[in-house]
């Protein structure tokens, strides 16, 4: 974290989070703001994130699967059809993302917030 | 064809059948094989969908049962309502096929193939102007019969698989949630670190917290689909605080709360009583607390929950600065689970509304209203 905070490796970078429960999208926001990020969102439904992705600058997006009992996959096929790289940061086992999604990054909950912004940074050189 | 060698051979071949539609084919070709024998013919059907094998053309044509007699005699069978096969003598009826020939059903042996997704069944016919061995039924029904046997292991077989996916389910569901809820403690460690006052009252605080999450958690697993109490989740973190009875009372019909309604509502309800009990009416002797909750009809239908506290002067005593509890009340809630909140410190205690889109937190909610309870039962 530290070090993260010092070289702003995501200065100038638009991220998306999509994440349902308040207290971890604060601490995902909270990592990458450090970073140097602008954060987009946090969106805690898919209809949030959806309008945000037709209406913002993304270049990368951080989403939760599971949001209140709904999978998320649409967003990471949305992102995906514009070119914008998607990070799943979650609970569920890879066996539970779709083959067309499986090359994206997954993040284990609960994650690593070092680990999160270098994924970020690596997803969008 | 000597049948029984036949017979024989079917019965191995099926044995040793290791998927459930490699046996289905072996079965079919070896029904088919009887009844070419026997110069009838052999029908096998999916649902309604019927599909006509003519013993000696060799063809097959689809057929659609539903306004044949037939179909009235063959569709309980299908629907699986009689177990095992069924020998059906002396029918006499008629089916038409796809190329206008109709054929004479005086049916012989329909036996029921419980296939993977409903029913399938094999049929066998006589054809217009045949007559059949008796040695060829007798044939035909200890086939029957041995279909009857494997249909009811495809079926053993089927419960085990099922169950077996929902072990599988349980345990994945299981370690997702394990998983997020390390997360959550995580970011509420994190989050009580990031406003507390002093090491003291950090760990104070989110050893109680930590406490709530862990009570609710326990709740939710006992409970499982069917979703915990409202009332029981109040009464739990009022008597994990030492609560007495005597200083509350709680009213509003019976709510079962899903997971994430649960979780959200747990922690807001501990944060409430542990600031009623520091600053608030669970502080003082007269102090008092009434929670309250009803259903709002509406083109959204919503939950109201209200505590309100009495008998005490807070006014002076309101935090100076936002803490976990008010931030959990007016940010959280809101952002979880849509709701709409309100929290008060007035003369009398904190009064604090909750108005939550149903569909965001309960399973259910109870219609009738029910009596004013006390702390005890």
């Amino acid at each position: 974290m530290q070090q993260a905070v010092r070289e702003r490796p995501l200065q100038g970078l638009c991220v998306l989070v999509v994440e349902d429960d308040y207290f971890i999208a604060l601490e995902l926001c909270g990592a990458l703001r450090a970073a140097g990020a602008d954060v987009i969102g946090p969106a805690r439904d898919a209809g949030t994130a959806l309008s945000a992705i037709r209406d913002e600058r993304i270049d990368c997006g951080v989403l939760d699967i599971n949001l209140r009992g709904h999978m998320a996959f649409e967003i990471a096929t949305e992102l995906r059809a514009r070119g914008i790289p998607a990070i799943f940061a979650t609970g569920y086992d890879a066996s539970m993302i779709p083959d067309e999604l499986a090359d994206a990054v997954r993040l284990e909950k609960p994650v690593d917030l070092t680990a999160l912004c270098r994924a970020v940074e690596s997803a969008c050189l | 064809m000597d049948p029984e060698r036949y017979l024989a051979d079917v019965f191995d071949e099926l044995t040793s059948a290791g998927r459930r539609d490699t046996s289905v084919q072996v079965v079919v070709r070896a029904a088919r094989e009887l009844a070419d024998a026997d110069g009838m013919c052999l029908l096998t059907a999916a649902g309604e969908r019927c599909v006509v094998a003519l013993a000696q053309q060799q063809e097959i044509y689809l057929c659609d049962l539903r306004n044949s007699g037939l179909y009235r005699a063959v569709a309980p069978l299908l629907r699986g309502e009689t177990a095992g096969s069924r020998t059906l003598w002396g029918k006499e009826d008629f089916i038409a096929l796809a190329t206008g020939e109709q054929l004479r059903v005086g049916v012989a042996l329909i036996v029921p193939l419980q296939a993977a997704s409903g029913h399938a069944a094999v049929a066998f016919f006589w054809q217009p102007g045949r007559t059949t061995v008796v040695q060829g039924t007798r044939t035909l029904e200890l086939l029957a019969k041995a279909l009857g046997l494997a249909a009811s292991a495809w079926r053993k077989d089927d419960e085990y698989a099922a169950s077996e996916r929902n072990q599988h389910r349980i345990s994945a569901d299981l370690k997702h949630r394990l998983r997020n809820n390390l997360a959550q403690t995580r970011s509420i460690i994190r989050r009580s670190q990031e406003i507390a006052e002093s090491v003291e009252h950090f760990a104070l605080h989110l050893e109680a917290r930590i406490g709530a999450v862990g009570r609710i958690q326990g709740a939710l697993t006992t409970a499982g689909d069917a979703g915990v109490e409202l009332e029981e989740l109040v009464r739990t973190e009022l008597i994990a605080s030492a609560v007495p009875e005597r200083s509350y009372l709680m009213q509003g019909p019976a709510v079962r709360l899903h997971t994430k309604g649960a979780d959200s509502l747990a922690l807001a309800v501990h944060e409430l009583a542990t600031n009623s009990l520091k600053f608030g009416a669970l502080a003082t002797p007269n102090g008092h607390l009434a929670v309250t909750w009803a259903a709002i009809e509406g083109h959204v239908p919503r939950l109201r929950i209200s505590w309100v506290e009495s008998g005490t002067t807070i006014a002076s005593l309101a935090p100076r600065r936002r803490g976990f509890g008010q931030e959990l009340i007016e940010c959280t809630l809101p952002y979880e689970l849509g709701a709409q909140t309100r929290l008060m410190f007035s003369p009398g205690g904190v009064v604090c509304e909750i108005d939550v889109p149903l569909e965001a937190c309960a399973v259910d909610i109870e219609q009738r209203p029910q009596a004013a309870r006390g702390g005890a039962r």
